[in-house]
């Protein structure tokens, strides 16, 4: 069953970016499932429509069966959602942070004493509960924010970049509580990162997601599998006519599958890297071309990303000042 | 549970967690009361003298004099408190929309976007408890002016009805300023209009000068000066006494007000505004 189903799903901001450009998906419930791409690629934008904090230009999404444009508030009563933000109130304790948001969800007296202490238990804050959020640390007020975004007990919850600007100790941490969520609640979680190894640590499905297009959907496995074989990267020195004559005697090489320009590197993509690396210096000796760095690397999800996409994972330009303003100070509320 | 009761307690938790701001930081709250505290003693006692000599060194009788510079008013003290007191309303409530500003800023707006809760509950809820703050102002301020010997001419029950006033004018301020909030999202543009706002709607009401020393023009502004009508029936329950024509067209003035800036922020709230 299809607990998220998003068909043709566009945004167009008034003053005509196309942040999301008709994108197709459905996540099964009991999933986790990732959204990975750079800054300004459209994971956020999409992550806020299927939240309905902001509206669609066109296409559908159902989210636990409800439509988002039609029916808001019945999906803000079955998702969780964590923004990026660390939206914790400082100036409240952290009990009291649970207890508004209970009480925004409309919770009992008698669910908010059951609830409480039991998801603060879960996320390890119950002797700090009472303290106020102002003398936590990034990794305590994370763990409170998802906290908060489960004291509903939603269907599904929305992670927007669960780790941005922790610490790596505090980043396996929170994958940690992730990864139980799913154990003991079986919730279906979306989460969108810009990091690799968060993907694919967490992610049952990953959509790679470029310039609000979705690139390819699949499993890390099945991703990595895609790219067919080792990946060898090379520097290449030498007149252009040459370069160009290496590379073609490079891709004829027996087991290549491919040979293309990366940056200023040529990448050759083959089975049996090992083996190919001495013929492919055999392969450009005739020319006037020198090797001046060599790399053989079994393909992992930057490597995925970069066949889809043909560019790296790197931040691209803040869409805004206020924006730039608040991932600052995400970052200062984070560093903690 | 019906959706009107639903709407109150949405209201009701954003006005908590206001109110809990509001306590959690004593600077504030000290500051708050401090300020009033300040134009009284500073201001006030300078210009009380400063009439008072007018007035003992005439040949025209003192009742004369004092409608003639202070509007009817005994001395500048007692002239002077409507305007302490529509000041300090004015600054809380136009200052009272910047925590939504905040709010974006550390995404607790969004938090409170996307779940389950009205949105036109956002903004009444923060208008109510930048009400409430105001209204504690003013009780500290109409104490401390009895304590420097101001007499309240229409008692207990006027002073009631200049905190309705105050806080009712408190509303609109903060509605304007939470509508304001919505749009704006950078909280030093926010700052910048709020601070070219404020002065110019001081000085261009009889706050702290009659309306009588002002230049035509200005006379001309300050009759479409929203403050000039919260000033109107508080100064008649002040030194006046029960002036009906006062209350109702100054309080009538304000509550229109009050009405209007709350439905612009109600509607610029029920926008997406994340």
């Amino acid at each position: 069953m299809n607990t998220i189903e998003v068909q043709d799903l566009t945004k167009i901001y008034p003053g005509g970016i196309q942040a999301v450009r008709g994108v197709t998906f459905s996540v099964t419930a009991g999933e986790i499932f990732g959204f990975l791409g750079p800054n300004g690629a459209g994971k956020s934008t999409t992550i806020m429509m299927l939240t309905t904090l902001l509206r669609i230009t066109s296409g559908t999404a159902l989210v636990g069966g409800h439509d988002v444009s039609r029916e808001p508030v019945r999906v803000r009563q079955s998702i969780g959602y964590v923004s990026q933000d660390l939206a914790v109130d400082d100036n409240l304790s952290g009990w009291e942070n649970m207890f508004l948001q209970a009480k925004f969800y409309g919770l009992t007296q008698a669910q908010i004493q059951e609830r409480l202490p039991e998801v603060l238990a879960m996320v390890n804050l119950t002797e700090r509960a009472r303290d106020l959020v102002e003398t936590y640390s990034g990794g305590m007020r994370k763990r409170l924010d998802i906290a908060e975004g489960l004291i509903h007990r939603p269907q599904i919850l929305f992670l927007d970049e669960p780790t941005l600007g922790l610490d790596i100790q505090t980043r396996s941490e929170i994958w940690k509580y992730i990864a139980r969520l799913r154990e003991e609640v079986g919730m279906t979680i979306f989460l969108t990162t810009h990091y690799m190894d968060e993907a694919d640590r967490l992610c049952d499905r990953i959509a790679i997601i470029d310039r609000g297009l979705i690139k390819a959907v699949d499993t890390p496995a099945r991703l990595k599998q895609e790219i067919g074989g080792d990946l060898i990267a090379l520097s290449l020195e030498g007149p252009p006519a040459d370069l160009g004559r290496a590379v073609a005697a490079m891709a004829a090489l027996p087991g290549v599958r491919q040979v293309k320009p990366q940056g200023n590197q040529q990448l050759v993509v083959a089975e049996n890297g090992e083996a190919l690396v001495p013929r492919i210096f055999e392969a450009v000796r005739p020319f006037e071309v020198k090797i001046t760095s060599l790399a053989l690397k079994r393909p992992s999800l930057d490597d995925v990303y970069l066949h889809f996409t043909g560019r790296g994972l790197r931040d691209e330009q803040e869409s805004s000042k206020e924006e730039a303003m608040r991932r600052r100070l995400i970052m200062r509320r984070t560093r903690r | 549970m019906t959706r009107g009761l639903k709407f109150f307690r949405d209201v009701y938790y954003v006005y908590w967690r206001e109110i809990r701001h509001f306590w959690m930081q004593k600077a504030r709250v000290v500051v708050s009361f401090f300020q009033p505290l300040v134009w009284f003693v500073l201001m006030g006692s300078t210009m009380n003298n400063l009439t008072g000599s007018l007035v003992n060194g005439s040949a025209l009788n003192h009742a004369q004099l004092t409608q003639k510079i202070l509007d009817g008013a005994p001395n500048y003290m007692t002239y002077v408190v409507g305007g302490i007191v529509a000041m300090t309303t004015l600054f809380g409530g136009i200052f009272g929309g910047t925590t939504v500003v905040w709010d974006r800023r550390l995404g607790f707006l969004n938090k409170m976007l996307a779940a389950p809760i009205s949105h036109a509950a956002i903004p009444l809820g923060k208008m109510l408890a930048v009400a409430l703050q105001a209204l504690l102002q003013v009780a500290v301020i109409l104490l401390l002016a009895s304590l420097f010997g101001v007499q309240y001419r229409t008692g207990a029950l006027g002073v009631a009805v200049i905190l309705l006033i105050a806080a009712l004018f408190s509303l609109g301020m903060s509605g304007l300023s939470l509508a304001l909030g919505a749009r704006i999202k950078s909280v030093e543009s926010l700052f910048a209009i709020m601070n070219v706002l404020t002065m110019p709607l001081i000085f261009s009401s009889p706050a702290m000068f009659p309306a009588r020393a002002m230049p035509g023009w200005l006379q001309t502004i300050s009759a479409w000066n929203p403050v000039t009508y919260v000033l109107l029936p508080i100064r008649a329950l002040v030194y006046k006494g029960w002036v009906w024509s006062d209350l109702a067209c100054g309080g009538g003035i304000v509550l229109l007000f009050a009405l209007a800036t709350s439905a612009v922020a109600v509607s610029q709230f029920r926008k997406s505004i994340a």
